[in-house]
């Protein structure tokens, strides 16, 4: 049984918490349940001539320990939501405790008691057994209480599914793997062996077969332990991976922080040079220089914001929206966009496609940056007087769209590295942009299931985008 | 008629920037390094608009614009170096009228502010009236955009806006169905009467076209927005 929601609160008395003093508590435990099934007759079978007095005192004495206890125990639980120093939480932060406690008290109790019966008329081996079943007797009423309060506590928590580890284990290990097999079958034989071995207490027989009694409850704690183990495992996986996406935020917010912190000492970069043009500039130098310092500082601010784009693709901290495109419709507005660009540049678009109206699942806002990536990379990257080729044409449950261009500038670099980060086809990195545009694509087209992929030929460019098709 | 802006940062040198700027442009200029002195200045002079930083000691712009709102009405516009569209779309819930962010364009500043003064003085504080003649038949309106179709005119926040015919009839065919989104062959079907067959780039050059003349940051349309793969609509606003 995974208690970690107990085991947090308990800070100081981690000791409590180790396996050796787990097992022992649930084997106390176990026997206990089991004794209660059986006690009942044993002991008002022998309870024949015991002196009143001692008796009532012992009985007495286990009733004032074990009737407020309880109480206290269904008080803390039912308080649990209270404030942190208040009295029942005490209480509760200790229930553990109280139930190894009340455990033993109970168990010295009915020893004592018992001690008292078997010095009469019984012989040696049936005295033994006595000692072990009513040893356990008060014990099981721990352990009823115990998981009694750790289910309250769970359900409070609203940890109680996650705590039932069983179906976690049994999803990671399926039945038909080894393991599973193996748990499984071992599991459903000791539990079948555990109520196979109580037995019809008749006069002369103890309550229970010990021998498969301890076999059997051997197996099953054997079993859990390995589970509880394995669980605790995939949970500390589980917190890695959580820490991970942690740390992926922190990262996020720390590129967005430093962003606005270099923004506001850029912004006054680029007002004063705004402002010292206006002025009257009689010296043909300080023309020049300013406008390096214009066109500098533009740069940066587009650097700033290609990097915060970049880091949010990479870190998937974009939302995206999926929903049904026409990218037949998409690209006549790109090229209405890019008309008058593509006639400076003295580029000719071509745009063949076979139907009038192409669906694709995609984010409208992100689809349409990744296009204008491609669109505006053939601005900047084509030779002049060229002709440029778009094709969309449907595959199998997915579309494919070509953009294919000639590059003005010789490309020495594989299709791959382009789309590295910060790698752009011309080496120099003298040109606008910073070369995150297409590793920013990439990033939004497989966040939407789909892909972009790069051929290069000579001087022949293509950007291939597959987007997966509507179905109906 | 002279406007007095206030504008409110706690980077001297953006203020004096800032000032350098505004004075240029024809503005009285007030100037506050917190919202807190932002307050205090609304609450003494005639401030007809503010320039409201984010990011800010004692008071922050968001906190002072819920402040400043709860008594006036004059227009907000925030700049900040919060870019993120969280950012914007808080600033514009808490009462801000436009968002610009750092580093701006000079020229776009003072376009949105200019537009600021002449969307209060048209449809604000100052000249209520007018509101009702735009309710006549053949009128569509959506902010400060006005377009009549029995004069064939546009006009934003009062100042004409030279269209073509075929810009018009765009525009009137997108602004007589609010909000509605039609596809570039919708479009065509309507305004040139024709059944859409290879409408390619037409509609969207035209599309593109219309925006530049009638939006301040045609990258950043307000009243006519394109949906990506699906096709355009003129947004109702007030």
């Amino acid at each position: 049984m995974d208690d970690s929601g107990i085991v947090e609160r308990r800070k100081n008395l981690k000791y409590f918490d180790t396996m050796p003093v787990r097992v022992i508590s649930y084997i106390i435990c176990f026997f206990s349940l089991y004794m209660v099934m059986g006690s009942d007759r044993a002991f008002r079978y022998y309870n024949g001539s015991i002196g009143i007095n001692i008796d009532d005192l012992m009985i007495i004495i286990a009733i004032v320990l074990g009737i407020p206890s309880l109480i206290l125990f269904i008080i803390s639980i039912l308080k649990i939501t209270g404030e942190e120093n208040s009295f029942f939480r005490k209480i509760h932060n200790i229930d553990y405790i109280l139930c190894i406690v009340i455990s033993l008290g109970g168990i010295a109790v009915f020893s004592y008691e018992y001690l008292q019966i078997i010095t009469y008329r019984i012989n040696l081996p049936q005295q033994l057994y006595l000692i072990a079943a009513y040893f356990t007797a008060f014990a099981a009423f721990s352990f009823g209480m115990f998981l009694f309060i750790i289910t309250i506590v769970r359900i409070r928590g609203k940890r109680l599914k996650k705590t039932i580890y069983w179906g976690a284990f049994f999803k990671k290990y399926p039945v038909y793997k080894p393991i599973g097999l193996l748990t499984a079958a071992a599991l459903a034989g000791s539990t079948y062996k555990l109520f196979e071995s109580y037995q019809y207490v008749d006069y002369g027989k103890i309550a229970f077969d010990t021998g498969d009694f301890v076999i059997a409850f051997i197996c099953l704690i054997a079993i859990m332990t390995l589970c509880i183990h394995f669980q605790s495992l995939s949970s500390d996986y589980e917190r890695m991976v959580e820490d991970k996406v942690k740390a992926e935020k922190l990262k996020t917010e720390l590129i967005t922080n430093v962003s606005h912190d270099i923004r506001t000492p850029l912004t006054s970069i680029i007002n004063y040079v705004d402002l010292i043009k206006k002025l009257d500039l009689s010296n043909e130098d300080l023309v020049q220089y300013i406008s390096v310092l214009e066109r500098k500082s533009t740069r940066l601010k587009g650097l700033i914001q290609d990097l915060m784009d970049a880091s949010k693709a990479h870190t998937g901290n974009i939302e995206i929206q999926l929903e049904n495109i026409d990218l037949i419709e998409l690209i006549h507005q790109m090229t209405g966009e890019y008309d008058e660009a593509f006639t400076q540049s003295q580029l000719n678009l071509v745009f063949q496609h076979t139907e009038e109206k192409i669906l694709i699942v995609a984010d409208g806002r992100q689809i349409w940056r990744v296009v204008e990536n491609l669109f505006g990379n053939i601005i900047k990257y084509s030779m002049p007087d060229t002709r440029v080729y778009a094709e969309v044409e449907r595959g199998e449950g997915e579309v494919r769209f070509s953009l294919k261009n000639i590059s003005k500038a010789q490309l020495g670099i594989p299709a791959q590295e382009l789309m590295e980060q910060f790698v752009r086809g011309d080496r120099s990195r003298n040109t606008d942009g910073s070369g995150l545009g297409l590793y920013i694509a990439r990033e939004l087209m497989e966040r939407m299931g789909g892909s972009l992929q790069l051929v290069i030929a000579g001087d022949l460019f293509e950007a291939i985008l597959y987007c997966p098709a509507v179905s109906f | 008629m002279e406007y007095t802006i206030l504008i409110c940062d706690d980077d001297k040198d953006i203020l004096r920037a800032l000032e350098i700027y505004l004075a240029g442009e024809g503005y009285k200029v007030a100037k506050a390094e917190n919202g807190k002195e932002a307050i205090a200045c609304i609450k003494e002079r005639e401030i007809h608009l503010v320039l409201l930083d984010v990011m800010m000691p004692v008071m922050d712009g968001i906190q002072a614009a819920v402040r400043i709102r709860e008594f006036s009405n004059i227009p907000i516009l925030f700049l900040s170096a919060k870019t993120e569209d969280s950012d914007r779309v808080l600033g514009l819930n808490m009462g801000g009228d436009d968002y610009i962010t750092k580093p701006f364009i000079p020229i776009e500043l003072f376009a949105r502010v200019k537009a600021a003064l002449r969307r209060y003085s048209y449809l604000g504080g100052m000249e209520r009236e007018q509101n009702e003649s735009l309710e006549a038949k053949g009128t569509y309106q959506t902010g400060g955009l006005v377009l009549d179709d029995n004069k064939k005119m546009v006009s934003l926040e009062g100042e004409e806006v030279a269209l073509t015919a075929v810009e018009f009839n765009i525009l009137k065919f997108l602004m007589s169905h609010f909000d509605f989104v039609f596809s570039s062959e919708q479009i065509y079907e309507a305004v040139w009467n024709e059944p859409a067959f290879d409408v390619g780039k037409t509609v969207s050059v035209h599309i593109r076209h219309i925006r530049e003349k009638i939006e301040i940051n045609p990258k950043e349309p307000k009243y006519l927005k394109v949906i990506y793969g699906l096709g355009y609509k003129v947004v109702k606003i007030g």
